[in-house]
C-alpha cells in the first residue's frame, strides 16, 4: 500500500507538472500585453508597469518560469489582484464547501442510481424488457437534462412557488437543519447529473455478473433473489460501479461551476467564475492547480477502493 | 508501417468487420444498412426529433418570424400564447423566435465540435500510430494530460484566456473531445493493423499511406460516426453551460444557454424565457444520443444481441 | 435392480417433465418429456452430447432453468413433494438443503470476491441457522472431508488462489455442507485434468456412500460413468433414449446411439483401433423436431417407421430403449477397457 502511493505520487508528478506549466503558459499565451488585458485598455502607464513588475512580466520567460515554480514549491500561490488576500487562503474557504456539496451529491447519486440500475439488470435477465426499457429511456432523457436549467425549474418551484428551500442565503454548519435545507437543492441537482450514467454502467456491470457461473452456484444452495441480486451480483459488479464513481466526482467537479454560479456558493466554481471576469489571474491559476489536485486525489482514491471490491486486484 | 506497439483491444462499439482484401471497403451505411437503420427505433425517433429543428434552424431567416433581436417594450414578458407560441422575455422579444436562431448558433457548435474532433482525431490518432513509439508516448502523453481534467473546466479555462464568441467556444469545447478521438482512433487503427487483410496488404509491399487510406481509415470511419453523434450531442449541452456563466455565446445573439441565462433574472415572472430553450437543449441531445445508439447498431454487426 | 424403487418408495420421483426455450427463432424443446424414479443412495448417470438438454434438465429438477428457458409441464417430486408447486421461499429451503448441485466450471462457479470460508458458511448459516463460528468450524470439517490439505489456510484464501481441483473439491464442500440426500452434479469433472477427473469421481463416489447420499451424475464421459453409476439413462433431444443398469448398458446397449457413444471410447488398454469411431451427423435441431425419432439421420440401423413415428421408451435387454429396432438380435462388442471390471 504504501509503496503503491509512493510508486502513484511519483506517477502523477509528469501531470501535475504539466498542468503548472500549462497554467503557467495561459498568462502568457495571451495575445497583446497580459498587463492590458488584465488591468483594461483605458489603465495608465504607471498602473501597467507596476503590474508586469507585481507579476514578473518584465523577466525573462525562464526566469518568470523558475521564479513561478520556485514560489509554487512554496506554497505560495501569489495574492488576489483584486482584494490582495492570499490565493491560498481563498483556497481554504472555498474547497470545503465544494468538497462537502460534491461528495453529498456523489452518495446521494449512488444511493438512487445503484439499486435501480440493480433492478433493471434483474429485470432485464428475467426477460421483463418493459421495466428495462423504460429506466433507460428515463436515463437517456435525464443524461440530457442541463443541470443549470434543471437548477432554475427547481428554484422555481421549490423556492419561489412553495417557498419550500432557500436557495441563497448564508451557510451556516452549526445549525445543520439550515445547512442541509440550503444545500438541498445543489446537492439534488448534481445529483441527477450523475443518476442516469451510474443506474446505466450499474445495470450493465450487473447483467454481466447474473450471467456468471458463481451466481447459479449461489441460487442452487437456496440464497434469495434479493440476496443473490444485492449481495452477490452488486458485490461482483463494484468494480466497474467504483471506476464510475470516480468518474463521477471528477464530472461532479465540473458541474459543481455551474450550480454553486446559480445558488450562491461561496464554492470553488463561484470563486473561478468570479475570478475569470475580474481577470484574476492569480486566483485563476490556484483555482486550477486545486481542481487538478483534487482530481489527481480522487483518481488514488478510486484505485484504493479498487482493492476493497475485488480481491484480485492487487495494487 | 512499422510495429512497435502491442496491439491493443478496439474499443468497444467498434465497427469493423473483417473482409478479404480485394472487397471494396464501406465506409457509409449501404442501402441495406439504410434499411437497418430506420428498422432501429431509437434512430428512427431520433431523426424524427433532430429534423425538424435543423430544418427551422435552416430556414430561419426565411420564416414570418418577428425580428429577433428587435425589443418591443409593450409586448414584454408576455406568457405563451397563440401570437407567442413560448411567450416573450423582458424587452418583449418573441421566445420561440430566439429559440430558433438559438438553434442555428447552438447546432453549428455542436456539429463543428463534432467534425473538428473527429478529423482532428482521426487525423492524430493515425499520425500516432504510424509515426513510431516516441510520437505515440508524446501524444499519448498529451491525450493522458487533457483528460485528467473536467472538459467543462478545460472550455472555462480556454474560454478565460481567449475571450467569449462563437470560434473560441467552439474550439474550447473541441478541445475536450479531440484527446478522446485520438484515442478511439488510436485504438481502432491498432486493431485493424492487427488484421489479417492488412497483413496481406502489406504482403503486397502497399505503402503506408495506401494501407491507411484503404483499409484502416474506412474500416474507422463507421466508429467515429458514432462518437460524432454523442459530440454534437455533448458540445450543446457545453455551449449552453458556458453561455449559461456568460462565457460562451455574449448577447445579442441568440443560443439556448444565453436565452435561459437572461431569464434566469425573470425565473419567477416568466418561467418560459427559462423552461423553452432548456426544452429545445434536451430534445436536440436526447435525439443526438438516439441517432448515436442507432448508428452504433446498424454499423456493427456484433452489438445485434 | 436399481432401477425398481426401494420400499420406502422413491427419493426423488420425474414425470413427463418439458423445458422449453423461448428463442427468437422459435421453441426449443430442451427436455422433452422425461420420466424417471431414483431411489435413496442410488447413483444415476445421465449421459449424452453438448446440447442433449442434460444439462438443462439437470437444472430444472430446483427450478433453476435461466431465462429464457422455462419448465412447461411435468412434476419433480422429492419425497412425495411437488417441487414445481413450491413458491421460491420454500424453494430456497430445498436448494442446497436436500438437494445441493455442482457444476462444470470450479474456475468460474466461486465467486471471486468472497473467500472460501464465506461461501461455505452461507449456506450453513441459512439453512442450518448456525452462528458464525459453528460455521467456521463445521467449513473446516467440510475441507478435511473433501480432502484439502492445510484447510485452515484454504478458509482465508480466495478462489483465485486455488488450483482448478482444488476449487472443485470447494464446491463440493459447499454442496455437501447441509447434508443432502441427492447431489446433482453437471459435468463436475469436465474442466480439471484427467488425474485430477478420477481424484474427484473417486471423492464423490467414497463420500456419497459415507452420507448415504443419492447422485444425479451429469456428463458426456461414458468412460466415468463405468466406475461411477449404478444405473445409466442416455439422453438424446431432450429424451431418455435408453436407461439401464450400468453393466447391462455397456455389456449390451439396445440404442443406435448408445452403441454409437461406446463405440467412440477410447480404449485404455489393449490394441489401439487405427482410428475412433465416430457417430456420424450432428445433434438434432431441437428447434424443429422431426415428426420420427430424431436420432433417425443418424442411425444405421433404421427402418421406414422411423420417420414417421417416434419411439417410446420399452423394456430392452436389463433396462429400456426407444427405438423401433430390437438390437438384440444384432451383435455388438463392447469397447475394451472400460466396461467395469
Amino acid at each position: 500500500m504504501t509503496t503503491y502511493l509512493r510508486r502513484r505520487g511519483l506517477q502523477t508528478i509528469p501531470t501535475l507538472f504539466g498542468i503548472v506549466t500549462l497554467v503557467f503558459l495561459m498568462l502568457r499565451m495571451l495575445p497583446g500585453d497580459p498587463a492590458v488585458f488584465i488591468a483594461g485598455e483605458n489603465a495608465g502607464q504607471e498602473v501597467l508597469v507596476n503590474l508586469r513588475h507585481n507579476l514578473g512580466l518584465d523577466q525573462p520567460m525562464l526566469v518568470q518560469y523558475v521564479t513561478y515554480l520556485g514560489r509554487l514549491a512554496q506554497g505560495n500561490l501569489g495574492q488576489s489582484l483584486t482584494n490582495g488576500k492570499s490565493v491560498v487562503g481563498i483556497v481554504q474557504g472555498a474547497l470545503p464547501i465544494t468538497l462537502v456539496v460534491g461528495g453529498l451529491a456523489l452518495v446521494l447519486s449512488f444511493l438512487v442510481a445503484v439499486p435501480l440500475g440493480a433492478v433493471a439488470a434483474f429485470t432485464a435477465s428475467r426477460g421483463h424488457g418493459a421495466l428495462d426499457h423504460a429506466l433507460m429511456v428515463t436515463a437517456l432523457v435525464v443524461d440530457t437534462i442541463p443541470g443549470f436549467w434543471l437548477a432554475l425549474l427547481l428554484m422555481l418551484v421549490f423556492t419561489l412557488q412553495l417557498g419550500l428551500l432557500p436557495a441563497t442565503g448564508p451557510l451556516d454548519p452549526t445549525n445543520p437543519a439550515a445547512f442541509f435545507a440550503r444545500l438541498a437543492l445543489p446537492v439534488a441537482v448534481l445529483a441527477v447529473s450523475q443518476i442516469a450514467s451510474v443506474a446505466r454502467i450499474t445495470r450493465t456491470a450487473v447483467l454481466e455478473v447474473l450471467h456468471e457461473d458463481y451466481i447459479r452456484t449461489a441460487r442452487a444452495l437456496g440464497t434469495p433473489e434479493w440476496s443473490v441480486l444485492f449481495g452477490h451480483a452488486l458485490r461482483n459488479a463494484a468494480l466497474p460501479v467504483v471506476t464510475i464513481a470516480g468518474l463521477s466526482f471528477g464530472r461532479l467537479l465540473g458541474g459543481t461551476v455551474l450550480t454553486e454560479n446559480i445558488f450562491a456558493l461561496p464554492g470553488m466554481g463561484t470563486v473561478l467564475v468570479n475570478a475569470i471576469f475580474a481577470r484574476d489571474y492569480p486566483v485563476v491559476q490556484g483555482m486550477i492547480l486545486l481542481y487538478t489536485l483534487v482530481f489527481v486525489a480522487v483518481n488514488v482514491a478510486t484505485d484504493l477502493l479498487y482493492t476493497r471490491a475485488d480481491p484480485r486486484v492487487q495494487l | 508501417m512499422e510495429s512497435t506497439l502491442s496491439p491493443s483491444i478496439p474499443a468497444a462499439g467498434a465497427a469493423v468487420v473483417a473482409r478479404p482484401v480485394l472487397a471494396l471497403p464501406v465506409p457509409l451505411p449501404s442501402f441495406g444498412g439504410l434499411r437497418k437503420f430506420a428498422e432501429r427505433r431509437a434512430s428512427l425517433v431520433g431523426a424524427l426529433i433532430l429534423a425538424p429543428i435543423v430544418l427551422l434552424a435552416l430556414a430561419a431567416p426565411v420564416l414570418p418570424l418577428p425580428d429577433v433581436n428587435a425589443p418591443n417594450i409593450l409586448n414584454a414578458l408576455q406568457a405563451p400564447s397563440a401570437d407567442h407560441f413560448f411567450g416573450t422575455d423582458k424587452l418583449g422579444r418573441d421566445i420561440f423566435t430566439r429559440v430558433i436562431w438559438g438553434a442555428r448558433v447552438s447546432l453549428l457548435i455542436g456539429f463543428s465540435v463534432a467534425a473538428i474532433a473527429v478529423i482532428a482525431g482521426m487525423a492524430i490518432g493515425m499520425l500516432s500510430v504510424t509515426l513510431g513509439r516516441a510520437v505515440d508516448s508524446a501524444v499519448m502523453g498529451v491525450v493522458d494530460l487533457l483528460l485528467s481534467f473536467p472538459s467543462l473546466l478545460l472550455a472555462i479555462g480556454f474560454v478565460a484566456v481567449f475571450g467569449a464568441g462563437v470560434t473560441q467556444v467552439i474550439v474550447a469545447i473541441a478541445i475536450a473531445d479531440i484527446p478522446r478521438a485520438i484515442r478511439l482512433q488510436r485504438s481502432l487503427a491498432l486493431g485493424i493493423r492487427g488484421r489479417s487483410y492488412v497483413d496481406a496488404a502489406r504482403m503486397f509491399s502497399a505503402p503506408t499511406w495506401w494501407i491507411i487510406v484503404r483499409h484502416i481509415l474506412p474500416n474507422t470511419v463507421a466508429a467515429m460516426l458514432v462518437v460524432a453523434s454523442t459530440y454534437a450531442a455533448n458540445a450543446i449541452l457545453a455551449e449552453a453551460a458556458l453561455s449559461f456563466l456568460g462565457l460562451g455565446i455574449t448577447p445579442p445573439t441568440p443560443s439556448w444557454g444565453n436565452i435561459i441565462s437572461d431569464g434566469r433574472k425573470y425565473l419567477q415572472d416568466g418561467w418560459w424565457i427559462c423552461a423553452f430553450p432548456g426544452m429545445a437543449i434536451v430534445l436536440a441531445a436526447v435525439s443526438l444520443h438516439l441517432l448515436a445508439d442507432g448508428l452504433r447498431h446498424t454499423l456493427d454487426p456484433r452489438a445485434e444481441a | 435392480m436399481a432401477i425398481l424403487p426401494s420400499r420406502r418408495g422413491p427419493l426423488l420421483s420425474v414425470r413427463d417433465l418439458h423445458v422449453h426455450f423461448m428463442t427468437k427463432r422459435g421453441v426449443a424443446r430442451a427436455v422433452d418429456g422425461v420420466s424417471f424414479d431414483l431411489a435413496p443412495g442410488e447413483r444415476l448417470a445421465i449421459v449424452g452430447e453438448s446440447g442433449s438438454g442434460k444439462s438443462v434438465l439437470s437444472m430444472s429438477l430446483l427450478g433453476l432453468v435461466a431465462h429464457p428457458g422455462r419448465v412447461v409441464g411435468g412434476s419433480v417430486e422429492l419425497e412425495g413433494r411437488d417441487l414445481r408447486a413450491l413458491s421460491e421461499r420454500d424453494l430456497n429451503r430445498v436448494r442446497g438443503r436436500d438437494v445441493a448441485m455442482v457444476f462444470q466450471d470450479p474456475m468460474s462457479s466461486l465467486n471471486p470476491v468472497l473467500t472460501v470460508e464465506a461461501q461455505i458458511a452461507a449456506p450453513l448459516k441459512r439453512h442450518m441457522g448456525m452462528s458464525s463460528t459453528a460455521a467456521r468450524a463445521r467449513a473446516l470439517e467440510l475441507l478435511e472431508q473433501v480432502g484439502i490439505p492445510a484447510p485452515a489456510q484454504r478458509l482465508v484464501a480466495y478462489p483465485h488462489q486455488l488450483s482448478g481441483g482444488m476449487r472443485q473439491r470447494v464446491l463440493l464442500a459447499m454442496a455437501l455442507a447441509c447434508g443432502p440426500r441427492l447431489l446433482i452434479a453437471d459435468e463436475p469433472t469436465t474442466a480439471l485434468d484427467v488425474t485430477v477427473q478420477a481424484q474427484i469421481v473417486a471423492l464423490l463416489s467414497d463420500l456419497a456412500q459415507r452420507m448415504h447420499m443419492a447422485v444425479i451424475f451429469v456428463t458426456h464421459d461414458l468412460g466415468l460413468v463405468a466406475r461411477f453409476a449404478d444405473r445409466v439413462a442416455v439422453m438424446y433431444a431432450g429424451r431418455f433414449v435408453e436407461t439401464a443398469p450400468t453393466a447391462g448398458l455397456f455389456a449390451a446397449p439396445q440404442h443406435p446411439y448408445t452403441r454409437g457413444l461406446l463405440a467412440s471410447i477410447p480404449a485404455i488398454t489393449g490394441a489401439r483401433p487405427d482410428r475412433l469411431a465416430q457417430i456420424a451427423g450432428a445433434p438434432p435441431d431441437l428447434l424443429a423436431p422431426l415428426p420420427g425419432c430424431p436420432f433417425e439421420p443418424r442411425c444405421d440401423v433404421g427402418v421406414a417407421r422411423c420417420t414417421v413415428d417416434r419411439p417410446a421408451l420399452e423394456r430392452r435387454g436389463s433396462g429400456e430403449a426407444a427405438c423401433w429396432v430390437d438390437l438384440a438380435a444384432t451383435k455388438f462388442t463392447p469397447a475394451v477397457g472400460v466396461a467395469r471390471v
